[in-house]
């Protein structure tokens, strides 16, 4: 009992203090040092100078935004993109210039392939195109790798077993007896170093996402082990199911020509899922966003999520046509009003701010933004003048002390929990809000105030957002656009749904019921966000990072593409 | 490519505004956080309406209230259970006056740092600025009558005894409560009485400063005023006598002319800046408000409010509260009950009124009281019969002390009772005799 009463002190400040060495580690892993762009071939210049094309997609054009900037009035703003392929071949297409492209002497009248000697002319300036070889890319490669070492995934990964100890001793210590808990931390444990052996074993060292990852998952289980033990073995099926969703689509977004096709049948299932659901679903709780098969209930608007972010990604070539990006933004409509129609407007928040991310980076355009925001106002307005019960649901919203047992019941609950846990918290097991219905989802931020402190919970949040800076360094240099958008989408939805769901409960934003994504209790939600995180791992173009990337072919295959070595 | 990079950064917006969130949060929490712990439904704060941890003391540390380990209990004997239960609260928490209720954070001893974290189980302690002893012999001068005692120390404003009956043991708490006895009320600080004639305090401090020959002046009392169709009466002709016997016996007829003189507008801004009206803070309590309705200018009721009758209601701490300002130099202390806790005090009438008021209860005692029946203090004091249309008038004393060593001013009220000097002031002799063993 002594001992258990020191332990408890001494992990009080352990946990935190790991949690915070495993997030700074993966944060200066992730963060810091340039790393040597890709490059994928050269323009030469009217002028002579030799233009890298460091991404598979490139702009050319007057614009200083282009990647390869023209300086000839001839030259439109936007004028033409060159393109690789997965398989290396490269084409140019005219992207509606004055004053077009002419490639080999002839104008353009569609794509075309390039090949490395051609000479292309954007609007009289004619260039010299060289694609780089295989043996260019290997030496590129080197080089990346040498400046990008540094990375020890396994002192990382051994301290995140460190905290799994800890948190599962914890509950132990305060008195747990079922032995779920300890076996689902330690499935969890197994689950870490499998992920950690597959993604050593294809060669690939980045692994700061699934650490990041399953450190919430923890304190997630350790949520799990106070409210519910005996669902932890659904919790850790669920992640399991999650992780292999995870490995599942990176590995299907290695291959770009089959990610991008798959945007059309994924929009088409989002909707159908949604329609189902709306059509079928039992209310559960306000909500009406639940189905019940054979005894499992199932958010389907979990896994919309990632049909939304496959439908709403696209390559640079489908971003300069008007129709595409209109597509998008009914299949964006009709899924948020769906989710309005089912009353989830947590959830409606949440793809409306995903969409919102998606359609700046697609279209650039701050009047498609506003043109946007405006429309959901109108659509918001409108509904609150047909039904004013809705507002109701918000009417405690910044003063839940007036309705403590009312609006705002859970509110000043989790804020009374969370300040009953100190900097420190009272220790796993021992708090007192996972009595509270919720507790485990919608509050999860008072619970993990109360029982493992306030830097803990603060963390959790942080983690998230450092997976948000990795996601926007990444897509800076991620090899297309279906990447890029893919993982800042992905990392919108983490954002937003995190920030719903914890201001919602701090009753700093209204209380919407939304998950902590990884945190919160909850199987659907925590296979989703394993989901999305395999496009935060698609955009990681460093070297021999993320295995969702392919690399290069092994020396001594046959060259790929007809490039003659310069 | 380049264009898709920069329009990343829109997500580093929202990243941006969760941070600011998150920083708003922690400053909320380090500056709310206690109060949030203290939540009446936080299950890490209480366990079936007690604190789970914690003691409360009286102002010498006698313990009036422990919990530990989720156990409270009361302090160890009965008399003193009851005498205390209106500062320190029931175990329901129906006292909104108590402690355990308005202190909770103190007493959890809730800090940024470790939270209500507490292995030892012994939350904090909070020492009240109450003394037990007092309270005892206020329950006891009561007599089981309904009333109240409040007692303050000039100098600090700590408040020494709000004492109120009835009352109960809070460790047998009574199954049915008699509908409007107001048990769980305090009635020192939640309540307001028919002041009666300690009201003529007010009205003589805007006299004061209102009429500059009001000590020159000759008041003759024939028994009756005739004013606004009506009478105001007294028990007798009290015959020619200046402001100080006027005082001294009490005279509705010459107060009552004071009242018409000043005015309905000067008695009401009086009313308002000695706390009557509005009520005042102890620590964040506010005391109840009280009344004074003044009726029309030249009316019998402006009359009858300036003696104290009428409409006119005071809350007993917020006439010790003038006493004490009358005692310390026209300032009225900032009140707390917590020991050690002081505060600005608020000037509400000028030193020379104060020090004339003062002379004028002095004589008061010495003339009308009896010194002797307030053996070995020195006492200035003023008393009020109220009538209530109650069997018995409701009886109030006040006054204070003029004793740097012992520097009380006080309250009594006690109800249903008799006259204030009768049935009050042997109340507030007990109290006193008390506070100053």
């Amino acid at each position: 009992m002594e001992l258990s009463a020191v332990f408890i002190t001494a992990s009080r400040y352990l946990i935190p203090a790991l949690a915070l060495v495993i997030l700074v580690r993966c944060g200066v892993s992730m963060l810091s040092g340039r790393t040597e762009k890709e490059v994928w071939g050269w323009l030469t210049l009217p002028g002579g100078e030799r233009v890298e094309l460091s991404n598979w997609e490139n702009i050319v054009g007057r614009a200083a935004s282009s990647d390869v900037v023209l300086g000839y009035k001839s030259v439109s703003r936007t004028h033409a993109a060159l393109i690789r392929d997965a398989a290396g071949r490269w084409t140019v297409r005219d992207l509606g210039s004055r004053t077009g492209v002419k490639l080999r002497g002839k104008k353009l009248d569609g794509p075309a392939a390039v090949r490395t000697g051609d000479t292309v002319a954007f609007g009289g300036a004619g260039c010299v195109f060289q694609a780089a070889t295989v043996r260019q890319e290997r030496e590129r490669a080197d080089l990346r790798r040498t400046r990008g070492a540094g990375l020890r995934g396994a002192v990382t990964v051994l301290l995140l077993t460190a905290f799994l100890f800890l948190v599962c001793a914890q509950h132990m210590a305060a008195g747990e007896t079922n032995a779920a808990v300890p076996a689902a931390f330690a499935a969890l444990a197994l689950l870490v170093w499998t992920c950690y052996g597959v993604t050593r074993a294809l060669g690939r060292t980045g692994f700061e996402v699934e650490t990041i990852a399953f450190l919430l998952a923890a304190v997630g289980f350790g949520v799990c082990a106070s409210s519910d033990p005996d669902a932890l073995w659904k919790e850790m099926v669920c992640l399991t199911a999650g992780v292999v969703l995870y490995f599942v689509i990176g590995s299907y977004l290695r291959d770009l020509d089959r990610a991008r096709r798959l945007s059309l049948p994924m929009a088409a299932a989002g909707i159908a899922l949604l329609l189902v659901n709306l059509l079928t679903a039992t209310s559960i709780f306000g909500a009406k966003n639940w189905i019940r098969i054979a005894g499992i209930s199932f958010q389907p608007s979990e896994l919309v999520k990632i049909c939304f972010i496959f439908a709403g990604s696209a390559t640079l070539d489908r971003l300069y046509t008007r129709r595409n990006l209109l597509l998008f933004v009914g299949f964006a409509a009709a899924t948020v009003g769906c989710l309005a129609a089912m009353s989830d407007f947590g959830t409606a928040a949440v793809f409306f701010a995903a969409y919102i991310v998606i359609a700046y980076m697609r279209s650039g355009s701050f009047a498609t933004v506003l043109l946007s925001v405006a429309g959901a106002a109108l659509g918001a307005f409108m509904a609150v003048t047909a039904r004013p019960y809705i507002l109701s649901r918000f009417a405690a919203w910044g003063h839940v002390w007036d309705a403590p047992n009312d609006g705002g019941y859970q509110q000043t609950r989790t804020l009374a929990a969370a300040a009953s846990g100190g900097l420190f918290g009272l220790g796993g097991g021992k708090g007192r809000l996972h009595r509270i219905f919720a507790a485990d989802t919608d509050m999860v931020f008072g619970m993990v105030c109360e029982e493992l402190g306030l830097l803990m919970a603060v963390l959790c949040v942080l983690a998230i957002v450092l997976l948000a800076l990795f996601a926007v360094r990444s897509a800076g240099s991620s090899r297309s656009t279906f990447y890029a958008i893919a993982a800042c989408a992905s990392v919108t939805v983490m954002l937003t749904q995190l920030a719903l769901n914890v201001f919602g409960s701090l009753d700093l934003l209204p209380f919407t019921g939304v998950t902590f994504p990884l945190v919160s209790k909850g199987g659907s939600s925590l296979i989703a966000a394993f989901g999305m995180l395999a496009f935060v791992k698609a955009a990681d173009a460093r070297q021999d990072a993320s295995f969702a990337i392919p690399g290069l072919p092994r020396p001594g295959r046959k060259g790929r593409r007809g490039g003659e070595e310069p | 490519m380049k264009k898709v990079r920069s329009r990343a950064s829109a997500v580093l917006l929202i990243a941006a505004a969760v941070l600011a969130l998150l920083g708003l949060f922690v400053l909320q929490y380090g500056r709310d956080g206690g109060r949030w712990a203290a939540f009446i439904s936080n299950g890490d704060a209480y366990a079936s309406g007690s604190l789970r941890a914690g003691t409360v003391t009286d102002r010498d540390g006698e313990i009036l209230y422990l919990a530990s380990d989720g156990q409270a209990r009361y302090a160890a004997d009965e008399e003193t259970r009851r005498a205390t239960l209106h500062v320190v609260g029931d175990r329901e928490l129906r006292i909104g006056t108590g402690a355990i209720f308005r202190y909770a954070e103190a007493i959890l001893g809730w800090d940024p740092l470790n939270g209500l974290w507490d292995p030892a189980g012994k939350g904090g302690t909070l020492t009240l600025s109450v003394d037990a002893g007092v309270h005892r012999a206020a329950l006891e001068a009561l007599d089981g009558r309904r009333g109240a005692v409040a007692v303050i120390n000039y100098k600090t404003g700590e408040v020494v005894c709000a004492a109120s009956s009835p009352t109960f043991d809070p460790e047998d708490p009574p199954e049915t409560v008699e509908d409007g006895s107001g048990v769980y009320l305090n009635r020192a600080i939640s309540a307001a009485f028919t002041p009666g004639s300690t009201y003529k305090l007010v009205t003589l401090t805007a006299a004061i400063e209102c009429i500059p020959d009001l000590f020159e002046r000759d008041f003759e009392c024939d028994g009756v005023y005739e004013i606004g169709g009506g009478r105001v009466t007294c028990p007798r002709a009290h015959g020619k006598m200046k402001i100080e016997d006027a005082l001294a016996s009490s005279c509705n007829c010459v107060f009552g002319a004071l009242a018409v003189e000043l005015g309905g507008q000067i008695m009401g801004r009086y009313a308002e800046r000695l706390g009557i009206t509005s009520g005042h803070f102890v620590d964040s309590l506010r005391t109840a408000a009280g009344r004074f309705d003044v009726g029309g200018e030249g009316s019998l009721e402006l009359a009858w409010s300036g003696a104290g009758q009428y409409h006119d209601l005071v809350c007993p701490m917020t006439m010790a509260r003038l006493a004490a300002a009358i005692a310390a130099g026209g300032t009225a202390p900032a009140l707390t009950q917590l020991r050690g806790v002081s505060g600005d005090g608020e000037r509400i009438m000028e030193e020379e009124t104060a020090a004339r008021l003062a002379e004028m209860m002095d004589y008061c005692v010495f003339r009308t009281y009896g010194d002797e029946k307030f053996p070995g203090l020195d006492l200035c004091a003023k008393s009020g019969t109220a009538e209530t249309g109650a069997e018995k008038p409701t009886a109030w004393f006040t006054g204070f002390l003029a004793d740097p060593d012992h520097p009380y001013a006080f309250a009594v009220v006690v109800e249903d009772a008799g006259s204030g000097a009768g049935a009050a002031g042997p109340v507030a002799n007990a109290v006193l005799q008390a506070a100053v063993r």
